[in-house]
């Protein structure tokens, strides 16, 4: 029972990281948009003319 | 056309250098890039650009572009509202004895068909302001109003009190607030799903508690941490139910947010009083997970709201915000907003059009693929009328500004779709008052409940009524209709069918008939005309120049034939009789072409048009008329589909039969005047028939309004000015069968989404008040009835299987009606 007083605090710590991580990434914008940059490679780079 | 407006020559256009912008000193260095001469301020930076174009990269300057010209700032929306010249402008007046005005607005924060109906009620006591529509998923509203009377500003404020926020809708969306919105959405999902996880995690443990071979030490231990991560889900994920639950308190209005707060603070309280006292119920994992299964069902809902918005729609709102306006001889970036009518503005390649203008330029080409879908280049002469939304292609253009905002042909088309949208105005209307009733009736049986079970201990009552709140919320019941409808919207403008009348989707959906118009319709639009000339004294480009100046008056879809010979000679009086022929004055000389008839000849043959000068024939114009490529398949189809398909034509009856012969159709009629067309309508429809006419929209406009559905073929302006329910643009007929399809698939999801979200709540909700329910189950259930209904709805947005293969001579049971 005494691994849970140091697995569960681990736990919660990852839990914190993890919540910040997913702050950042929104706050960077990676959840903006979810469409677009899948189809971006299909998108040729040459100007139209 | 005489344009008072000289173009500016190329050189002059540029006012700093091309390479960076700076301005240019008393001798700039010319060079030529991609044919055309450019200036710069220096040899370092001739250098650089044309070391850019060797190496293929003058994509950069296209892509510079759009970043680094100042933009006007998105102002915020509610303080625009006092600015009434600004408003002014954005508005349209109504016809009629008052000075009323009509306003497109965007509203911010709605989340249910019952924040549309709150919206509603508050613009009610607003004096001389009134909502004309509101659609509460994609949340663009129409605003009446009377300048002299009415304040804009104030039911903005009003709005922004109770968390909506409201700002005129123009080019100049605010996209940054929209941003916002999104990202918090997505944070709180994710506070809300990693603290189910590690809710239930924590909880796993107290399942086997029951048994009794934990200590209390460490039951309590779990409680806590249980605790202390479902507190961030309820305080930051829930915050929205909260609000939503407060204003509708304070507006005492119940609605879907109530019953989700109560049942949330409730079982949460619940707990955290039970781990504080060491009794039994504690419920943090289903709390966790019935706030993050809420959310995921929002989140895709605001998915879908965004998206919904038809492509089009969507794209009005993209339009610059920001535009050169040509001031003599010199540029200034301007606010949409603050153009004017008659205004000279300046656009360069790959830039989008923000206005319908006259082009001032010899020529130019743009892309309206934004409204016909097709994306070859039109050319665009001196003159003529560029839309907003187009693509500037190829080179920078000048145009004179003829109309902004929703005065545009873009505009137009979108309030129109914005409107029919509203089709389910009547329905919508009824889900609400549904929702609310069901609302309070949730409240009345949670009360009845904690009642019943009051003698039975706290923590029984409190279970049982936390079950009957989280079974009985009515998100299901009120998304069931506006997402179906918004998807199928959708789904239909993906294939280019834009429903543009109220109802629209209701109708197609129940037709059993189907009526053609011939011209332009089942037939290619565009001909080419076979000349015989008459009089040796005119070339055969001459006369067909002439026909063309004549045939620009026309809205015959044949006129459209000699468009591509047309070189803009200056047509006076003219004057079209419809179904007979086009007359002017070109160059001090009267020019009839039409029917034979009406050119005063002897009648040969009712198909072909002559070309006179006063009395003297010059030319006789013969015109093949080319089935469209996808014609029969379309046909086939729909008969396929038990549809009787009929052609009605105000052609030579000889060739209807042809056409008819070709297609297999069930009946047909030609040599039509519309009046005949309309009166062989009504007979069908006092037969019980109710018909799908399509056409080309123009030439039969009462037709396609008398009937019970109607679809028109259209391109580029026309678009907006149909009286069709639905306009198919790109010339796709076969999109007939399948808008017929997706309306008939649409209105089963809506059944079937009915059908679920009543049912589920009619046996889960006595089942919880009776305690069979546990709060836990009782929350996924309703969160699984309410993610069904959306996944089904979202079904409708699915790409259509390709089309099945059609059997020509399908035989067909069901009997022609004409």
């Amino acid at each position: 029972m005494n691994a849970l007083l140091l697995l569960i605090p681990l736990a919660l710590g990852l839990l914190v990281i993890a919540a910040f991580a997913l702050v950042w990434a929104v706050r960077r914008g990676q959840f903006d948009d979810l469409e677009t940059p899948g189809l971006e490679p299909l998108s040729d780079d040459d100007e139209p003319s | 056309m005489d344009m008072a407006v000289q173009p500016l020559p190329a050189s002059e256009r540029s006012e700093g250098c091309f390479h960076c912008g700076e301005p240019l000193g008393s001798a700039p260095v010319q060079l030529a890039l991609r044919g055309r001469s450019q200036d710069f301020c220096c040899a370092g930076c001739a250098a650089a650009a044309s070391w850019i174009e060797a190496a293929g990269l003058s994509a950069y300057y296209r892509m510079r572009e759009g970043d680094n010209g100042p933009r006007a700032q998105a102002e915020d929306g509610a303080g625009l509202f006092d600015r009434p010249a600004l408003i002014e402008r954005l508005s349209r007046p109504l016809g009629g004895a008052e000075a009323q005005r009509e306003l497109g607005v965007r509203v911010d924060g709605l989340r249910c068909a019952a924040c549309s109906w709150l919206v509603q009620r508050v613009a009610d006591d607003v004096d001389g302001v009134d909502i004309e529509q509101l659609d509460g998923l994609s949340g663009r509203a129409v605003l009446r109003y009377d300048p002299q009377a009415g304040s804009l500003a104030e039911l903005a404020r009003r709005l922004t009190r109770l968390g909506y926020s409201m700002s005129p809708r123009a080019g100049a969306a605010d996209q940054s607030q929209q941003l916002r919105a999104r990202r918090q959405r997505w944070l709180r999902l994710a506070v809300a799903g990693l603290g189910a996880m590690q809710a239930m995690m924590f909880a796993w443990p107290l399942y086997g508690f029951e048994g009794g071979d934990m200590p209390l030490a460490v039951r309590d231990f779990f409680r806590w941490v249980g605790l202390a991560v479902t507190a961030p889900v309820v305080a930051y994920a829930a915050w929205p139910f909260f609000a939503g639950a407060l204003q509708e308190l304070r507006l005492r209005r119940p609605g879907m947010d109530l019953p989700i707060a109560l049942a949330i603070a409730l079982a949460f309280g619940g707990s955290v009083v039970a781990t504080l006292l060491g009794s039994q119920a504690v419920y943090f994992e289903s709390v966790a997970m019935f706030v993050f299964f809420l959310l995921l069902g929002r989140t895709i809902e605001s998915g879908l709201r965004e998206r919904v918005a038809a492509r089009m729609a969507g794209l009005a709102e993209q339009l610059p915000a920001a535009v050169r306006r040509l001031v003599g001889e010199s540029q200034e970036t301007v606010g949409l907003l603050e153009l004017n009518v008659g205004d000279r503005i300046l656009l360069l390649p790959g830039e989008t059009v923000p206005v319908d203008g006259e082009l001032l330029d010899a020529q130019a080409q743009v892309s309206e693929a934004f409204l016909s879908g097709e994306s070859r280049p039109l050319p665009r002469r001196c003159g003529e009328t560029v839309l907003a939304g187009s693509c500037v292609v190829g080179q920078p253009l000048q145009l004179q500004v003829s109309a902004i905002g929703e005065a545009t042909a873009l505009g137009e088309l979108e309030r129109l779709v914005s409107r029919a949208s509203q089709g389910r105005a009547a329905w919508t209307r009824l889900a609400d008052r549904a929702a609310q009733a069901f609302a309070l009736i949730v409240l009345v049986a949670a009360s009845a409940t904690l009642l019943l079970w009051a003698g039975s201990g706290a923590e029984q009552a409190l279970s049982a009524t936390v079950a009957v709140l989280a079974a009985a919320c009515p998100c299901a019941l009120a998304l069931a209709l506006p997402t179906a409808l918004a998807a199928a919207t959708r789904a239909l403008a993906q294939q280019q069918v834009l429903m543009v009348r109220a109802g629209g989707l209701e109708r197609l959906a129940s037709v059993d008939c189907v009526v053609f118009d011939k011209t332009g319709t089942l037939t290619e639009p565009s001909l080419q005309p076979n000349v015989q000339l008459l009089d040796p004294r005119v070339t055969q480009h001459q006369a067909l120049a002439l026909a063309a100046a004549l045939e620009r008056c026309s809205l015959h879809p044949l006129a459209r034939a000699f468009a591509a010979a047309d070189d803009g000679r200056v047509v006076e009086q003219a004057f079209e009789q419809t179904g007979a022929g086009v007359q002017g004055r070109i160059d001090g000389q009267d020019y009839r072409l039409g029917r034979a008839s009406y050119c005063g000849l002897p009648s040969e043959t009712d198909a072909d048009l002559w070309l006179v000068r006063g009395q003297q024939p010059l030319a006789r114009f013969s015109l093949d008329q080319q089935l469209r490529a996808d014609a029969r398949l379309t046909v086939a189809r729909l008969r396929e589909l038990g549809l009787p398909v009929l052609l009605y034509s105000g052609d030579h009856p000889d060739a209807v039969a042809s056409v008819a012969a070709q297609l297999q159709v069930d009946a047909h009629a030609g040599g039509l005047r519309p009046e005949d067309k309309l009166a062989r309508l009504q007979q069908l429809q006092q037969q019980g028939r109710r018909v799908l006419m399509v056409g080309d929209g123009m030439n039969d406009a009462p037709v396609l309004a008398a009937a019970h559905a109607s679809l028109a073929l259209a391109q580029g302006a026309d678009m907006a000015r149909q009286q069709a329910d639905g306009v198919i643009g790109g010339g796709r007929l076969q999109q007939v069968a399948e808008a017929l399809l997706l309306a008939r698939a649409a209105r089963r999801t809506i059944v079937q989404n009915l059908l679920w979200a009543g049912g589920y709540n009619l046996l889960a909700v006595p089942a919880a008040a009776l305690g069979l329910l546990s709060p836990w189950a009782a929350a996924l259930g309703m969160s699984l009835s309410s993610l069904l209904v959306l996944a089904n709805a979202m079904r409708l947005l699915r790409q259509p299987k390709a089309p099945r293969s059609a059997i020509p001579g399908h035989a067909d049971e069901s009997q022609a009606a004409a």
